[in-house]
């Protein structure tokens, strides 16, 4: 196993481990903590009411004060913003949640150092094909190119007017606006050939498909509802429509849901334990 | 039926594609030449999110996570526009952020605003009825952020005013946390579900959907179960929004209202399409022979 495996491996079981164990440990001792509602606090303790009983809690540096809002919902705060009559949790810390905004602003990051990577990687890529003059080199020139026009025009984005502004607009408005929406309505094109040249009905499971497809392609649009809105309000095509959307619908994404995250969950313990096989390391070791 | 009608028939079935595209492609277009209406019927999930957005509190916000670009533009900018529409009409305060799919999408959603605003709600102000706090990476996590603290995720706004200057972003001197959102309208070809878990399930902050049309399927059981407030689903939500909005069909102008007569023909060219597919792998079967 090359360092660089263990080392992800390790990153990948330490940040499992943490969300895991941060999920299940509560944030205060549980023997040590007291819920109750606040009487009176000061710098040094709080005292709380519990049922009927009154009780002073001191307030040290590893002493840790969450409110409940309304909901229920947790709230960590300081013990001078807290007022007579909250409802409020107070105890001794197990410091696994006071690192969780720490520990989700790292995954952030990665997250934004990951888009880079992928810059830095389409850089190497096409770079690549221009210095060895690979067949269509050109069209690496052109993603630099690209690439330039698209930083440059971002700069644009919010000022108040100027060439930059009006290079964004361009860009944005005249370039990537249609180019986007080109590109996604071809699906339209090929969803109407695939639809016409696969939906046979070749069997009674393929008509009843094909009899919910049609209702609910024709109460999706108005044309549904012009063609029987003369009959009684169940059989308009909308509203047998609504019926296959919530119920049918409904129960077959549940069922199908439930599949797929017990198949989630197994493929969650191979990542975290890195027991996933075929990943970029294996095919390097091969 | 004779030989010859079958033949005919089932030729239907092997029709070349490219007459498919031209039909289909007439079939959009025609509503463009011709303008006509239909009659729209509201759905629930539509209904349900009107009066949500409808209700909200003056002195709460409603967080709009609008993270779509030009691919999703036709079903997504409607779902937007109706919504934006509201809640300037309504003078509902609404923060506009954009989570974690496209860096476009605070632009469109700027987009969208400023033609409302230049249109209909001159009086509207940037930093005063509505802020776009801009793209953020991060899924849960920035959720769960944006829940405790919004400052946490965002010190900045789109324009890069920061969210304390109390003199450009009034507004936000009013924004912390989840407690001053009323709720959460999240906007994309495929609205993240990890808002339920994560946001209303922690803080019981009600969330809605708008998504295309094609993605709607998988949310209609939160519906049921009340852990969305309301959906809008592709092109024919922002139709049924608008229809709400404007109860007279000559004052409905929303992207949606202008594309659902296309998308019926469209809808329709397929049905035909499907139909006629049909017909010719019959016509083929009694004659002998499936092509």
């Amino acid at each position: 196993m090359s360092g660089r495996r263990r080392l992800i491996a390790a990153v990948t079981f330490l940040a499992g481990l943490y969300y895991f164990l941060e999920f299940i440990v509560p944030p205060t001792v549980p023997w040590r903590t007291v819920r109750g509602e606040v009487v009176r606090v000061g710098p040094k303790a709080a005292v709380l009411r519990v049922g009927r009983r009154i009780k002073t809690v001191p307030i040290r540096a590893n002493t840790i004060i969450y409110r409940e809002r309304p909901t229920g919902a947790p709230e960590k705060v300081d013990e001078s913003v807290l007022r007579r009559g909250d409802r409020a949790v107070v105890g001794p810390t197990t410091y696994l949640s006071d690192w969780v905004t720490d520990v989700n602003n790292f995954f952030v990051v990665l997250g934004a150092m990951a888009w880079g990577m992928g810059l830095m990687s389409l850089w190497m890529v096409h770079s690549a094909n221009i210095r060895k003059r690979r067949e269509e080199w050109y069209g690496s020139v052109l993603f630099f190119a690209a690439v330039a026009v698209g930083v440059i025009a971002g700069l644009g984005y919010g000022s108040a007017g100027g060439p930059l502004k009006r290079m964004n607009d361009v860009v944005v408005n005249d370039v990537l606006r249609p180019m986007g929406s080109t590109v996604f309505s071809l699906l339209a094109f090929y969803m109407a050939s695939a639809a016409y040249r696969s939906f046979r009905l070749k069997s009674r499971e393929a008509l009843l498909m094909m009899g919910s497809a049609f209702i609910v392609m024709l109460g999706q649009i108005p044309i549904g509802l012009w063609l029987t809105h003369r009959l009684p309000e169940p059989l308009w095509l909308p509203v047998m429509s609504q019926w296959i959307l919530y119920i049918a619908n409904s129960a077959a994404v549940r069922g199908m849901w439930f599949g797929m995250m017990l198949g989630a969950i197994a493929v969650g313990l191979r990542f975290w334990l890195s027991l996933e096989r075929g990943a970029f390391f294996d095919a390097k070791e091969l | 039926m004779g030989k010859q009608m079958l033949n005919a028939l089932a030729r239907l079935q092997n029709i070349d594609r490219r007459w498919l595209y031209l039909t289909l492609a007439l079939a959009c277009l025609l509503p463009f030449v011709v303008k006509m209406r239909l009659p729209v019927y509201v759905s629930p999930e539509t209904r349900e999110l009107f009066n949500a957005i409808d209700r909200c509190p003056p002195d709460k916000v409603v967080l709009v996570d609008s993270a779509w670009d030009a691919g999703s533009l036709g079903e997504n900018w409607g779902q937007v526009e109706v919504v934006f529409d509201h809640m300037l009409r309504r003078g509902i305060k609404f923060v506009v952020i954009s989570l974690d799919i496209t860096p476009l999408g605070p632009q469109f959603a700027d987009k969208v605003i400023s033609k409302l605003v230049a249109s209909k709600y001159p009086n509207r102000k940037y930093g005063v009825d509505w802020v776009n706090l801009g793209f953020t990476k991060g899924d849960w996590q920035a959720m769960q952020q944006i829940a405790k603290d919004i400052r946490r995720q965002y010190k900045r706004d789109s324009r890069g005013w920061s969210l304390d200057d109390a003199q450009h972003l009034p507004l936000m001197q009013r924004v912390h946390n989840i407690d001053d959102v009323y709720m959460i309208y999240s906007v994309t070809y495929s609205p993240m579900e990890n808002w339920i878990p994560f946001v209303h399930g922690v803080y019981g902050t009600p969330i809605g959907f708008g998504c295309a049309g094609i993605q709607s399927t998988t949310y209609y059981r939160y519906i049921l179960s009340r852990q969305l407030v309301g959906m809008l689903v592709g092109v024919r939500g922002a139709a049924e929004y608008d229809a709400l909005l404007y109860p007279d069909p000559a004052r409905r102008t929303s992207l949606g209202t202008h594309l659902i007569v296309p998308q019926a023909f469209g809808h329709t060219a397929i049905i035909l399409a499907v139909v006629l597919g049909n017909i010719g792998f019959f016509a083929a079967r009694r004659r002998g022979g499936s092509r």
